[in-house]
């Protein structure tokens, strides 16, 4: 609210100040003028009341001394008195109440005063008409009573002719002590004329008129004097300027009361007009700043587009020469920019990239929200599965807020190739290992039964003399039955009975030794070793396969085949083999073969420390200990230790012993622990070589991740 | 930016002061519109000026010619004219202003003794409304000072119309032309406006054209020399006293029968103190306002009672009554050939 205040008076401040300006100046002179105003035409109507008052006099006067007169003027100066006289009733607003009370009781009082006065006149008027006709009748009458009397001599008719005269003095004297006088006679000539005095009619009415006449004349001449001298005296024009005074003092105290906030105005009028100026010039000013920070922007602006456009451009040139595929997505995943790359992988070109999703190209979850990126695979347009690595970075604002993303793949195709051939070439060599573990393993055999063949060669000569002794004896008796003599016969028969009974007994003594031992365990031990021999071909034909599918095994048979492999060596070296696998991990998924040649490796290496450790040794023997021991180190990984008592591995060795053609052993290829390095290497594993202080032999640590 | 918050604070105070000071001057109690003064307007708002048209010396004077009026004004008299028509001022919803002022006959009341709404017979003769704008005093006994305040008497006096101020007051804001016709009025609809309106009409019916103001201006031939020798007569014998001035009377009172030597002599129809039912002063017993003779010809009867029935018996009766003369026939004739000079033609009149 105040902030939306805030901005509309900074949006609006000079054509706000403007207004204001101009709403002041108007104001002060409208307040004035109203004042003036009021002021002004309060006292004009003041000063036309005693004008209009003058005028009324003045038409009185006019109509006293005329015998003729109209009232027009009269009438109207009294219309406009009336106006007047209510318009005065409203003083003007800006008075206090006490003083606008105060004036229209004035006021009322001056109405007073003037309905009064017109009173006074209207009966000045009525009493004037009067007075006027019967003067001027008077004279006529005059004559007529002059006639009469001249036509009859009679006293009373001569007596009102004297009277008419002294009526015509009076008239131009005034005198009210004739006029007592004159009313007197009047009063005597009428008691006379009614009681019938006049000798004719018509002078007796000329008479009786003219007494009338002369009676309203001095009745109504002193009344027109006194009503016409109470209307002037009436205190009009005093009343008129207590008014007026009254007025004036009131608007003094006023005009003293708003001198404050008059000047208070003009002051506020004078403030804001230098407001106003300042504002017009630091407005100017800020123009003018405005002016050049735009030129001076404008400048930099153009530099800025160079700059931009040569970064843009030495960017294009980056994303188009990247190996790897850029896509820039929004949220959504809808595909917004890309460079060649992306367009060569995707087998998409231009338009049509731009029209897919990203989950279109790369599936479902390279949005999900923690995307850890990594190896996939996707069909490109030709429908071919292409073996990529995505990497996933989240494109923000300058606020921060997530606006899309960028997606870096790249093709994996030439590694997968050259893994495979390294692959082959581990497989091969690890098969020539093989074939060489073979052949020794069978030479010894064959050793063992070139040995058993000579003692059963030995019992072959044996059984030789066994045989020669059997012919020889065979031929005693041959000859002895062609040249028997009857007598002799039976002398030389039981000569020849002794004599088989030893041969025989000698014979079967040796034929049983022979039987017995010379022949019958060299024939046993000959017959083990040729199973041996066909178990050894059996098992090194099936890890002769380059199989690197992965599958699911228990890792105790498999570590038991693979020690029943080196058997002879271990038994030959007595040395103790232990295996000691946690519950949960029996069961394993990995490429079975490989695992199988590495640990076969593993072993070998083992042996032959512990072999070159007994050598050293030279008769203080120790039995010669391999021990496995498999372990769940975390939800996703498992950890094999194999552990010896051999001559263990130096500091300088250690580094280098996961290199390709390094070994410590003559004759050897080197390659054994490097393809098992790569080998771990392959299932994302990892191999370790732990130091184990104070304890003889090599400790190696190899962590699997659970697939 | 805090600049800018204390220069809207600064224009906040400034408008504030000037609020304040805008208050303190132009700030008038606050007057409900019905209280509101009615403008007053002058004769010169109305008329022409008649100087130096005169050119026979006389105490009488010409009746000025209407100028053109201001809008506002011709509203308001178009307004005054339809109300001067309208019989909803009446309590019997029968008679209007014109029922006893027909215009087309004289503007007075042929009928001698008005007719009021109840059926009432009224004591005294409604006067003509023509010129009755340039009478100092309205009614016979002088009792209004001006038109407006006559217009609302006859309205509400139940003798007359009978009207009930609330009555005509619904009445009249139930008309949509009436409420438009009197949106002239900021004061709307009320008895004083009516009245005003009304006032402001009559003050239009007027009768400048007629023969002896085109005599006064210099025609000779506009009068006869009857006319003309009655016209003598009426200032020599002193007629023209009291009936003097534009309206040839209507501007001054006057007692009835100054020379009766009995209020029998004045043979009038009813008892009729005057203007002393007014002021209670025993000087105005019996007197009353010098009617005009403008159109008197035209407006018989005559006097206050409308007991005169002819124009040569009530100018024989005042002759004696007021003049102490006794009137010859000749005189009579004479002094009504004149007279009848006084008469306008009253088509032009609305």
């Amino acid at each position: 609210m105040l902030q939306s205040l805030a901005s509309f008076l900074r949006r609006y401040s000079y054509p706000i100040l403007g207004l204001l300006f101009v709403l002041f100046i108007i104001l002060f002179f409208v307040a004035q003028g109203i004042e003036s105003k009021q002021h002004i035409r309060y006292l004009s109507q003041i000063t036309q009341l005693e004008n209009e008052e003058n005028r009324y006099s003045m038409e009185l006067f006019r109509s006293r001394f005329r015998l003729r007169s109209d009232y027009d003027g009269l009438v109207s100066a009294e219309r406009t008195i009336h106006q007047l006289l209510s318009e005065l009733q409203a003083p003007p607003t800006y008075l206090d109440q006490e003083r606008t009370a105060l004036l229209q009781n004035l006021v009322t009082q001056l109405k007073q005063r003037f309905t009064e006065k017109l009173e006074l006149i209207s009966q000045f008027k009525s009493a004037k008409a009067l007075y006027g006709n019967s003067v001027r009748y008077l004279p006529e009458l005059h004559q007529q009573i002059e006639q009469a009397t001249l036509e009859n001599e009679n006293s009373l008719t001569y007596a009102i002719h004297i009277f008419a005269e002294d009526m015509l003095t009076y008239l131009v004297t005034e005198n009210n002590q004739q006029r007592s006088e004159l009313l007197d006679r009047i009063g005597l000539y009428q008691k006379m004329a009614v009681s019938g005095q006049f000798p004719q009619e018509d002078a007796m009415e000329i008479a009786v008129t003219l007494l009338r006449h002369s009676r309203l004349i001095l009745i109504n001449l002193p009344l027109v004097e006194s009503l016409l001298g109470k209307a002037l005296v009436i205190e009009i024009p005093e009343t008129l300027a207590t008014i007026r005074e009254t007025y004036l003092a009131g608007y003094k105290v006023q005009q003293q009361q708003t001198e404050l906030s008059t000047n208070l105005l003009l002051l506020f009028t004078l403030v804001l007009f230098f407001v106003l100026i300042g504002a017009v010039i630091n407005l100017r000013n800020t123009y003018s700043a405005l002016e050049k920070s735009h030129d001076t922007l404008e400048q930099r602006v153009s530099e800025r587009t160079t700059e931009l456009a040569q970064a843009k451009e030495y960017a294009e040139k980056i994303t188009h020469s990247m190996v790897e595929a850029l896509l820039v997505t929004n949220e959504q995943g809808e595909i917004l920019s890309f460079n060649p790359a992306a367009e060569t992988l995707s087998g998409y070109t231009g338009e049509l990239l731009q029209s897919l999703s990203v989950t279109q190209l790369l599936g479902e979850e390279v949005l999900k929200q923690h995307y850890p990126g990594g190896e996939t695979r996707f069909h490109n347009g030709s429908g071919q599965e292409i073996p990529i690595e995505i990497s996933r970075s989240t494109l923000t604002d300058s606020r921060n807020n997530s606006i899309g993303y960028t997606f870096v793949f790249h093709d994996l195709r030439e590694r997968k190739h050259i893994e495979q051939q390294q692959q082959f070439l581990a497989f091969q060599s690890g098969v020539a290992e093989m074939g060489v573990t073979v052949m020794h393993n069978i030479g010894n055999i064959i050793t063992g039964i070139s040995g058993n063949l000579t003692r059963i060669k030995r019992s072959g000569v044996q059984l030789e003399k066994v045989v020669m002794m059997f012919e020889s004896f065979a031929q005693q008796i041959r000859h002895h039955q062609q040249n028997a003599l009857p007598e002799n016969s039976t002398d030389e028969q039981t000569l020849l009975l002794n004599k088989s009974e030893a041969v025989f007994r000698e014979g079967g003594k040796t034929l049983r030794n022979i039987i017995q031992g010379d022949l019958q365990k060299p024939l046993n031990t000959l017959s083990e070793e040729v199973i041996q021999i066909g178990n050894l071909l059996k098992l090194h034909k099936n890890e002769s396969h380059p199989n690197s599918f992965k599958s699911t095994f228990d890792l105790h048979a498999l570590l038991v085949d693979v020690i029943a492999s080196r058997n002879q060596q271990i038994q030959q070296n007595r040395i103790q083999v232990n295996i000691t696998i946690d519950d949960d991990i029996h069961q394993i998924t990995l490429p079975r073969n490989q695992f199988m040649q590495m640990m076969i490796h593993m072993v070998d290496n083992s042996i032959a420390a512990i072999v070159l450790r007994a050598d050293a040794m030279q008769g203080e023997q120790e039995t010669g200990v391999i021990h496995f021991h498999a372990s769940k180190t975390s939800l996703s990984e498992w950890q094999l230790q194999i552990e010896d008592n051999g001559t263990g591995i130096t500091e300088e060795v250690q580094k280098e012993i996961f290199n390709f053609g390094f070994s410590t052993q003559h004759g050897k290829t080197g390659y054994g622990l490097h393809s098992v390095g790569n080998f771990v290497k392959s299932v994302d594993g990892e191999i370790k070589l732990l130091k184990m202080e104070g304890k003889p032999g090599a400790t190696f640590s190899i962590i699997f991740p659970f697939t | 930016m805090s600049q800018k918050i204390i220069t809207g604070f600064f224009i906040l105070i400034l408008l504030g002061i000037s609020w304040i000071v805008r208050e303190q001057w132009l700030s008038s109690p606050s007057v409900p519109a019905e209280k509101i003064p009615l403008p007053q307007y002058s004769d010169s708002d109305f008329y022409l000026s008649t100087e130096n048209q005169q050119t026979v010396e006389s105490p009488i004077h010409p009746i000025p010619q209407l100028k053109a009026l201001s809008a506002e004004l011709t509203a308001k008299i178009n307004l005054g004219q339809q109300l001067f028509q309208d019989v909803r001022l009446s309590g019997s919803q029968k008679i209007s202003c014109m029922s006893c002022h027909i215009l087309t006959l004289g503007g007075h009341d042929p009928r001698g003794i008005s007719i009021g709404t109840n059926g009432s017979r009224l004591k005294r003769n409604s006067p003509t409304v023509l010129n009755a704008a340039f009478n100092f005093r309205q009614f016979w006994d002088g009792r209004s000072h001006n038109l407006a305040e006559q217009a609302g008497q006859p309205l509400l006096n139940p003798d007359e119309m009978g009207g009930n101020r609330e009555q005509i007051i619904t009445q009249l804001s139930a008309d949509p032309a009436m409420v438009e016709a009197f949106s002239i009025y900021p004061q709307g609809i009320q008895l004083k406006t009516i009245q005003d309106a009304i006032s402001l009409y009559e003050r239009t019916l007027i009768t400048p054209d007629n023969p002896f103001d085109r005599y006064l201006k210099g025609d000779n031939s506009a009068i006869s020399n009857t006319a003309r020798r009655g016209y003598t007569l009426f200032r020599d014998f002193g007629c023209i006293s009291c009936h003097q001035g534009r309206n040839v009377g209507g501007n001054l009172f006057q007692k009835i029968g100054v020379y009766a030597e009995n209020e029998q002599q004045l043979k009038l129809l009813h008892d009729d103190q005057g203007r002393f039912e007014v002021t209670g002063n025993p000087v105005d017993h019996l007197v009353f306002k010098v009617p005009s003779l403008r159109n008197v010809a035209l407006t018989a009867p005559y006097f206050h009672d409308g007991s005169r029935a002819t124009l040569e018996e009530a100018v024989s009766d005042m002759g004696a009554l007021q003049l102490g003369r006794k009137l010859n026939e000749e005189q009579i004739n004479q002094l009504v050939a004149f007279l009848n000079t006084l008469s306008a033609d009253l088509s032009a009149i609305h």
